[in-house]
């Protein structure tokens, strides 16, 4: 019976944690200017897509380096809701300003920072592509996929050896003229991070 | 230095107000999030750049492994003729017609775009502020903010008439503008050029830091993708390129992170991922040489966060076309010597001031205003101007047995005509008045020669020869606070020589103050310096100039006054005389900031009852005796930051200045017109040993 209440308040203490670490994931992102919100079902996900399409007046998604079955449950709640065009890079001959302009780029994240509140892409074409071109971003991660830092990370390139990584903590942006801070130079003007509770590519 | 050059840059005034305000902005974002950064990284960050500085020829040779082994071609350019050579050839074989490129400074060492443009080749910059001075033909005037010293006015115009747009002088403006102009050279471009902020050599990848997403488009677009950096670059493990890309965005802009950190290789994320060419170029032009050499191998751990031009107060006023070469502002001086040599850097050089506010706030802890101070000893041109202001001492000595001579001369117009003309000491310039006689006489042969001390005060020229009421009031409060005090005769701190790069001479001094101080320290007893230069010049210059065991052991037993106090007298409390609704404005003086961790001044004169305001605005300006140095050589540089920190210490509503640096004093004395107090002066009071405007001659 003690062993079982102790496992319990383990498991608290773990969620507790684990719910710890995604507010301040997402708090990080935040200050980074990605707009957030954690969820916790894939029809929540779509919805969130549906309403950041709308505020920034967009209607064409285009999916970059999602697994087939999340892709499809995305392509099938966005065609519920209507009048949304979505596109899915999957080949590298694909015509690149057919994204670049009134475009929403969706694309899943490999990890998460805590400790800066970025998200990473590792070795994947597809995923660099619909977070660089489209005029807006959209990161997608699971809970388990956050960090706690670049010590960590570091570790996961040691692991995983990938040829190519992006850390995007946040839309494109300078200050080169004055020190006035503008967003949106050769990168997405707006960008998002939904954290899922759940797996995504099941 | 170059007048000329000097009086066109004090004549663009909106340029040096924006580039001052600019600089500051960034300065206090950068300390400000320094002070928050998990000090673990800074030390891993030091450890990395140190293994690279003691290890680059390995390293190299484990990067040219690594990125052979992931398919890549690798290129290690001995020379920047090498380099160019390589891209140019390169570019030329595949028929490449246009180039688009991220931010590189190394290719601007090359001359990368000159070759291309020469072959008949495209360049296109296509970071936003590189792309500015693209079209204005014109170098970067700061490393991290190239256009920095453009208004929105003058970029509008620009942009406007280069690119036949009819832009308003918004930055959103200009801004979207560049976002449509660039996106067609994305597309038409043939090959990539990027540089690279970090080379990891167990992996022989390049990692480029940007915020504007060009580098990533640079790197994704097209066929042909080139990274070139210098070897030291180069880290051993993505451990140690973690540390510099944490630490870096926070240094140089305040941020934690950049929004983009990419990682290029052969196996990178280009759009062509069937048919993608990667080479890496890495130059050593210069660097595998410094890393052998005792002056300039620190420099070699610089991370280009530039933190040192945004603190530096000439580069604020002068910017990086005056004040800087290829690489500009301090960083800029060690860096040019490496790669063009002493002579070149020598020219630059001159802008240092030493007032040290760059070590202060490198990440690297290099040690950039003695790197100068070398570079311009091993020049080896000196002015008869600079030889005559390292006798400062003499001239001191001078005042004090011929005060009222001195004191009349310094006042009369004549004679400072003739001081402007035949010494170099501009006529406008505030100069400190003579009390006549000398500390060691005032305080006679007890101080003298007493070896039962447990304090040795070392007053420096000042304390010494101008003012030794300073001086007696140092001895009296450290004795009221239970000392026993010892004042041997000693030689002025040697500044002067350190500054104008006389290493052999500020060695001679160096040698004669340890040889008279070792002997206290060796009983144990300290070393306290009421002026801040002073107890950096025994701190951190002459174990640097000396090397030896004795000057190191003066150094760790060396104190700043004002430190020494806050950490013995722990018991002081507000005395009498001091008006509670005083509000005093305190100024920090550069060598004190790099010696004095914490404010140990300002708790003080808080504990002492005081109110205390203050600002971090940098260096006031005058930087010993080189902001009394004529017009253009000096007064009118160190006006220009003069006028900038009265105003803002005016706008505070202070009426009394404190500080410990006898010519800060002068300076701020002269631009805000406001009585300045030495720190000690406040002390002696809480103690009830004289009222602090009692007996007071010049601060």
């Amino acid at each position: 019976m003690a062993e079982r209440n102790n496992s319990q308040r383990e498991a608290k203490l773990a969620k507790r944690g684990a719910r710890l670490e995604v507010e301040g994931f997402l708090e990080r992102c935040r200050n980074n200017g990605f707009q957030v919100v954690h969820v916790h079902s894939v029809d929540a996900l779509v919805d969130v897509l549906a309403d950041w399409a709308s505020s920034w007046g967009v209607r064409r998604i285009v999916m970059g380096g999602l697994s087939k079955g999340l892709a499809l449950r995305i392509r099938s709640g966005l065609a519920g809701r209507g009048g949304y065009t979505v596109l899915e890079i999957d080949r590298v001959e694909m015509e690149i300003e057919e994204y670049r302009n009134n475009s929403l780029g969706v694309f899943r994240a490999k990890a998460g920072i805590l400790e800066t509140g970025g998200v990473v892409i590792f070795d994947d074409w597809a995923s660099n592509l619909a977070s660089l071109v489209p005029e807006y971003s959209v990161a997608l991660l699971e809970e388990s996929e956050i960090l706690q830092n670049y010590r960590d990370l570091a570790s996961l390139i040691r692991q995983s050896r990938p040829g190519g990584v992006a850390i995007i903590s946040g839309p494109s942006s300078t200050s080169d003229i004055e020190l006035t801070h503008v967003i949106g130079v050769h990168g997405p003007v707006g960008c998002g991070c939904i954290v899922a509770g759940v797996e995504l590519d099941e | 230095m170059n007048k000329s050059r000097v009086l066109e840059a004090l004549g663009k005034r909106w340029e040096i107000e924006t580039r001052w305000r600019s600089m500051l902005t960034m300065h206090l974002r950068s300390r400000d999030s320094m002070g928050r950064l998990e000090r673990g990284y800074l030390a891993g960050l030091f450890e990395s750049r140190e293994k690279t500085v003691k290890e680059l020829e390995r390293l190299i040779a484990l990067t040219v492994e690594s990125a052979k082994k992931e398919g890549g071609n690798v290129y290690v350019a001995k020379t920047v003729e090498d380099a160019r050579r390589y891209i140019v050839s390169l570019a030329e074989s595949r028929g490449v017609k246009c180039v688009i490129k991220s931010k590189s400074m190394t290719t601007e060492e090359i001359g990368l775009n000159e070759a291309l443009l020469s072959r008949g080749i495209e360049v296109v910059e296509t970071d936003l502020g590189e792309r500015i001075v693209q079209l204005a033909g014109q170098r970067p005037s700061h490393i991290i903010a190239p256009a920095v010293h453009l208004s929105r006015d003058a970029i509008a115009r620009l942009v406007s008439e280069k690119r036949g747009a009819n832009l308003p002088p918004q930055p959103e403006a200009i801004t979207r503008f560049f976002r449509q102009d660039l996106w067609a050279d994305f597309k038409r471009a043939g090959m990539g050029i990027t540089g690279a902020n970090v080379v990891v050599a167990e992996t022989g990848q390049a990692v480029l830091v940007t915020n504007e997403g060009n580098g990533r488009l640079v790197a994704t677009m097209p066929r042909i993708l080139v990274s070139i950096a210098g070897v030291e670059k180069i880290v051993e493990t993505w451990d140690d390129a973690f540390n510099v890309l944490r630490v870096l965005p926070v240094s140089a802009v305040g941020r934690d992170a950049t929004s983009y950190i990419t990682v290029i290789g052969p196996r990178g994320m280009s759009r062509h991922v069937k048919v993608p060419e990667y080479h890496l170029v890495l130059l050593d032009n210069g660097r595998v040489g410094a890393s052998r050499d005792p002056w300039l191998k620190d420099a070699l751990r610089c991370i280009r966060c530039a933190a040192c031009l945004d603190v530096c107060p000439t580069f604020r006023i002068l910017g990086g076309h005056v004040f800087g070469d290829i690489y500009s502002g301090p960083m800029g001086v060690p860096w040019t010597a490496i790669t063009k040599g002493i002579k070149d850097a020598s020219v630059i050089a001159k802008y240092c001031v030493s007032c040290s506010l760059c070590l202060h706030v490198c990440p690297v802890q290099i040690d950039i205003p003695m790197t100068i101070s070398w570079i311009k000893h091993a020049a080896g041109e000196k002015t008869l101007r600079e030889r005559i202001l390292t006798t400062y001492e003499f001239y001191a000595k001078l005042g004090s047995r011929l005060p009222r001579l001195f004191n009349w001369l310094q006042g009369s117009r004549v004679s400072r005509r003739l001081m402007e003309g035949l010494l170099g000491i501009d006529r406008r310039r505030l100069m400190h008045r003579f009390r006549g006689g000398s500390l060691y006489g005032i305080l006679g042969e007890r101080y003298l020669s007493r070896r039962d001390a447990d304090i040795v005060y070392f007053p420096d020229t000042y304390a010494a020869y101008i003012d030794w009421g300073i001086g007696v009031l140092v001895v009296r409060v450290l004795e009221a606070l239970g000392f026993t005090v010892a004042v041997p005769r000693t030689y002025g701190s040697g500044m002067p020589s350190i500054q104008y790069g006389f290493l052999s001479k500020a060695k001679k001094v160096a040698e004669k103050n340890v040889e008279k101080l070792k002997s206290y320290v060796e009983s144990g007893a300290r070393i306290v310096c009421s002026e801040p230069t002073a107890a950096y010049c025994l701190r951190e210059a002459y174990p640097k100039i000396l090397d030896t065991a004795a000057s190191q052991r003066v150094a760790e037993y060396t104190w700043e006054l004002t430190s020494f106090i806050a950490a013995e007298a722990k018991s002081l409390s507000p005395g009498t005389g001091l008006q509670s609704n005083t509000y005093v404005f305190y100024h920090h003086p550069c060598h004190s900031r790099l010696l004095s961790p914490g404010r140990p001044s300002e708790d003080l004169l808080k504990k002492v009852g005081l109110n205390v305001l203050s600002f971090d605005y940098g260096c006031c300006g005058i930087a010993g005796t080189w902001g009394m140095r004529r017009g253009a050589e000096g007064f009118l540089i160190s006006a220009e930051i003069g006028r900038r920190v009265a105003e803002i210490i005016l706008g505070t509503g202070c009426m009394e200045i404190a500080t410990e640096s006898s010519v800060c004093a002068q300076q701020l004395r002269q631009f805000t017109g406001l009585k300045v107090r030495h720190t000690i002066r406040y002390i002696a009071e809480t103690l009830g040993i004289q009222h602090r405007d009692q007996d007071v001659l010049n601060f």
